[in-house]
């Protein structure tokens, strides 16, 4: 991964690709490429649709390679959500082949001269660019058709569907698995609208006569990707957990928590929520003859993904995650597995973040649009967003937009980007999270990562506020950290766990690119991305006062521990005091 | 007056159409007033490196449990048992685990003074592995649901009474 493909969408004649060394990237992958590109190429003022935005799409360092659980792929711009910075990642097929074209990112910029759409075709010879007006308003699973037709179905598809056409703040970018299927999805942050406006539809990525990305040091790296292995499969999380049952094992666990938000974060526990767990959703998975136990990308040992069958048997889309079953469910009281997974089969269909989706449905239900629970209802809804009606337009903008549309205050976001499935009164240090992630509310930003064995910062006092500021500090730092390798985060419970595969972690990267890197070395790594980002984001015009929840949280309690968010704005502006 | 409770036997090859059942809870008779670790351990015979090893969250009136050392089972307490659970917040709900401050307000902190131990009834819940793990020693023990949380084939066997089988399955038919 020692070059960077260039597309100047503005170029005449159309889109021109040129090929440039790395040169001042070396050394970055996934986040921490996509925000130091971002932070150093595009005017933090500029407007996300304009043609000074860029898309930078970037694997993980370790992607392409023999590591095991490797394939993240990160998409980063000015977000059309948010106005600030973003990265949002995914699983698919797309890094690994990326890495072993040796890309180290993709960067989409200019300014598209019409509305022609256009493909990319990437292979290890040639950069083929043309026109894809043919393509215009298809969506993500017909698209994947006729790039298969074709291409084939051994290389990797990263497209946009209606809604990045449309330059929607909810669009996402798909990532195809290992069947091809647009199921993996770069959600949050309107990414799919800076990729609309950039005129590129689909990016076909074919690595046929490519190699797996060989290690510096081969037997120090083989050796430390076993025990890597190995610990990801005896840990009861990575090795049984996750496989058995995907992310949505969370649902029950959270809803008996009373953290689990429902009927647009009115309420902390859903009563019909063991109709939607994780546990039901295998269970009909091989009922069906789907599979409840399914890897999104080649060399992946944990396998959360699965494969959701109709009644009939037919099969209706990838195995819904638990922000998904959240999202469409409980938050909109909705508890028929069916109706949640059709929802989540649109979203990716149309190219659509699931977590905005539901959020901005639950809105929509608490605007009096359409009733709690009313599953028909949140079908035509999301029909209207693929459609591109007015009504569509306003719930593709997200939930803040359908909120200010509706005169809702009840608006469940940070920087106007939509909570995930974890109610922040009842765990009110993922609140400190949401508040003050650069991203705007995610989950992800702040994940349980072996902070302990970084000592990152030093030990806390874990009952005191100052406590979760500083927890909170250390999972951003880790989790930036992460997000530049490649690794799947769903690894951090055996990392955490297991300081034997947080060791043979380290050694893998180490070997693979002869490094010496220390627990030290990753939480500057981790601190450099996040003083980045921050950095673009005061420059976009973010202040403090950004760094909140919205008041309701305050002011409102919630059930069944009848919790409001009390964690004082002076200490939020703790958290990057480093 | 309340009718008899209907009991219906079943094998335990049967686990799998209870797990909805275990998820939203089941009603067993125990000696309420005792320590968490009391019910696990002496009651129910768990073994002690089994709680420990797997029983990594655990739920006492919807609060997470740090210390079953402490926490004490009263007459109609709810109890949810789950294995280890992925993501952050799955994370911060394990026992006593590293990022459990980030929950502090919702934790489980005994406040009550100890009790005379006496026959009372609570709900368990059972959640992912745990369903399969522990089921069957609910099962063979023998539990009360109402009629109406059955899957329908096991509502079908309620006119026979007894369907086969190892496990004792007591049926509380009050709601029909």
């Amino acid at each position: 991964m020692d070059k960077i493909l260039r597309i100047d969408v503005g170029a005449e004649g159309g889109p021109k690709a040129t090929v440039t060394p790395i040169g001042d990237y070396a050394g970055m992958g996934g986040r921490g490429m996509t925000s130091m590109v971002v932070s150093k190429e595009i005017p933090a003022d500029c407007h996300p649709l304009g043609p000074e935005n860029k898309l930078v799409i970037a694997p993980g360092l370790m992607a392409g390679s023999a590591a095991s659980t490797s394939g993240r792929i990160s998409v980063g711009c000015k977000s059309p959500l948010t106005g600030g910075i973003k990265e949002a990642n995914a699983g698919g097929q797309a890094g690994q082949v990326m890495a072993r074209l040796g890309y180290a990112a993709i960067i989409l910029e200019g300014e598209a001269k019409d509305d022609s759409l256009y493909q990319v075709y990437v292979n290890k010879d040639n950069v083929d660019i043309a026109p894809a007006d043919d393509f215009k308003m298809m969506t993500n699973y017909d698209l994947a058709e006729k790039i298969k037709e074709r291409y084939g179905d051994k290389t990797a598809m990263i497209s946009i569907g209606p809604a990045g056409e449309m330059k929607m703040c909810a669009a996402s970018i798909a990532v195809t698995d290992r069947e091809f299927r647009p199921t993996r999805h770069a959600g949050r942050g309107g990414v799919g609208a800076v990729m609309g406006t950039k005129g590129i539809k689909v990016i076909v990525l074919d690595d046929a006569g490519c190699g797996m990305r060989k290690p510096q040091n081969a037997e120090g790296f083989k050796a430390a990707n076993r025990a890597f292995t190995d610990g990801l499969r005896k840990h009861a999380v990575t090795g049984q957990g996750l496989p058995a049952y995907g992310t949505n094992v969370l649902t029950n666990v959270v809803n008996e928590a009373g953290a689990f938000p429902t009927y647009n974060f009115k309420e902390g526990q859903y009563a019909d929520a063991h109709k939607i767990s994780g546990e039901v959703l295998a269970e009909m998975e091989t009922n069906r003859g789907g599979n409840p136990t399914h890897g999104c990308h080649v060399g992946c040992v944990i396998r959360c993904s699965g494969i959701f069958m109709d009644k009939d048997g037919n099969y209706l889309t990838k195995q819904p995650e638990y922000e998904t079953v959240w999202a469409h469910g409980g938050n909109c009281g909705i508890c028929d597995m069916d109706a949640i997974a059709s929802l989540d089969y649109m979203d990716d269909n149309i190219g659509l973040d699931t977590i905005e989706m539901g959020a901005a449905i639950g809105v929509a239900m608490e605007a009096g649009l359409l009733k709690f629970g009313d599953q028909e209802g949140a079908v035509k809804l999301l029909d209207e967003v693929g459609k591109g009606t007015p009504l569509g337009r306003i719930l593709g903008n997200g939930a803040a937009f359908t909120a200010k549309a509706f005169g809702v205050e009840r608006a469940p976001v940070v920087k106007n980007q939509a909570m995930p499935a974890y109610d922040p009164r009842a765990v009110k240090g993922i609140g400190v999270t949401y508040a003050t992630s650069t991203m705007g509310a995610d989950h992800t930003a702040g994940y349980a990562i072996a902070t302990n064995i970084l000592k990152v910062g030093g030990d806390v006092d874990p009952l005191s506020n100052e406590g979760q500021i500083e927890l909170s500090r250390n999972l951003q730092i880790a989790t930036a950290a992460l997000d530049s390798t490649g690794y799947c985060l769903f690894i951090a419970f055996a990392i955490l766990d297991q300081q034997e595969t947080f060791d043979a972690m380290v050694a893998s990267i180490n070997s693979f690119y002869n490094l010496n890197m220390t627990g030290d070395d990753v939480v500057e790594l981790g601190k450099k991305i996040l003083s980045m980002e921050r950095d673009f984001n005061k420059k976009a015009g973010f202040t403090k006062e950004a760094d909140r929840l919205p008041r309701f949280f305050t002011r409102e309690s919630v059930g069944p521990h009848n919790v409001t968010f009390d964690i004082p704005d002076e200490k939020l502006d703790e958290v990057f005091n480093w | 007056m309340n009718p008899a409770p209907q009991k219906l036997r079943l094998s335990r090859n049967m686990l799998s159409r209870l797990s909805g059942v275990f998820q939203k809870g089941i009603r067993v008779e125990i000696e309420t007033g005792c320590t968490l670790e009391s019910l696990l351990c002496d009651q129910w015979g768990i073994p002690i490196e089994y709680i420990l090893r797997r029983i990594s969250t655990l739920f006492l009136n919807a609060k997470p449990v740090d210390d079953i050392s402490t926490a004490r089972v009263g007459e109609g307490a709810v109890l949810a048992l789950s294995s280890a659970m992925p993501g952050l917040v799955g994370a911060v709900m394990r026992r006593d685990g590293f990022f459990s401050s980030l929950r502090g307000s919702i934790t489980y902190r005994e406040a009550a003074a100890a009790d005379s131990i006496r026959r009372g009834m609570i709900t368990v819940k059972l959640f992912n592995l745990l369903i399969g793990e522990l089921g069957p020693r609910f099962l063979a023990r023998g539990f009360s649901v109402d009629s109406e949380d059955l899957p329908e084939e096991l509502v079908q066997g309620l006119g026979n009474g007894h369907a086969g089988g190892e496990g004792i399955f007591v049926i509380d038919d009050s709601t029909v």
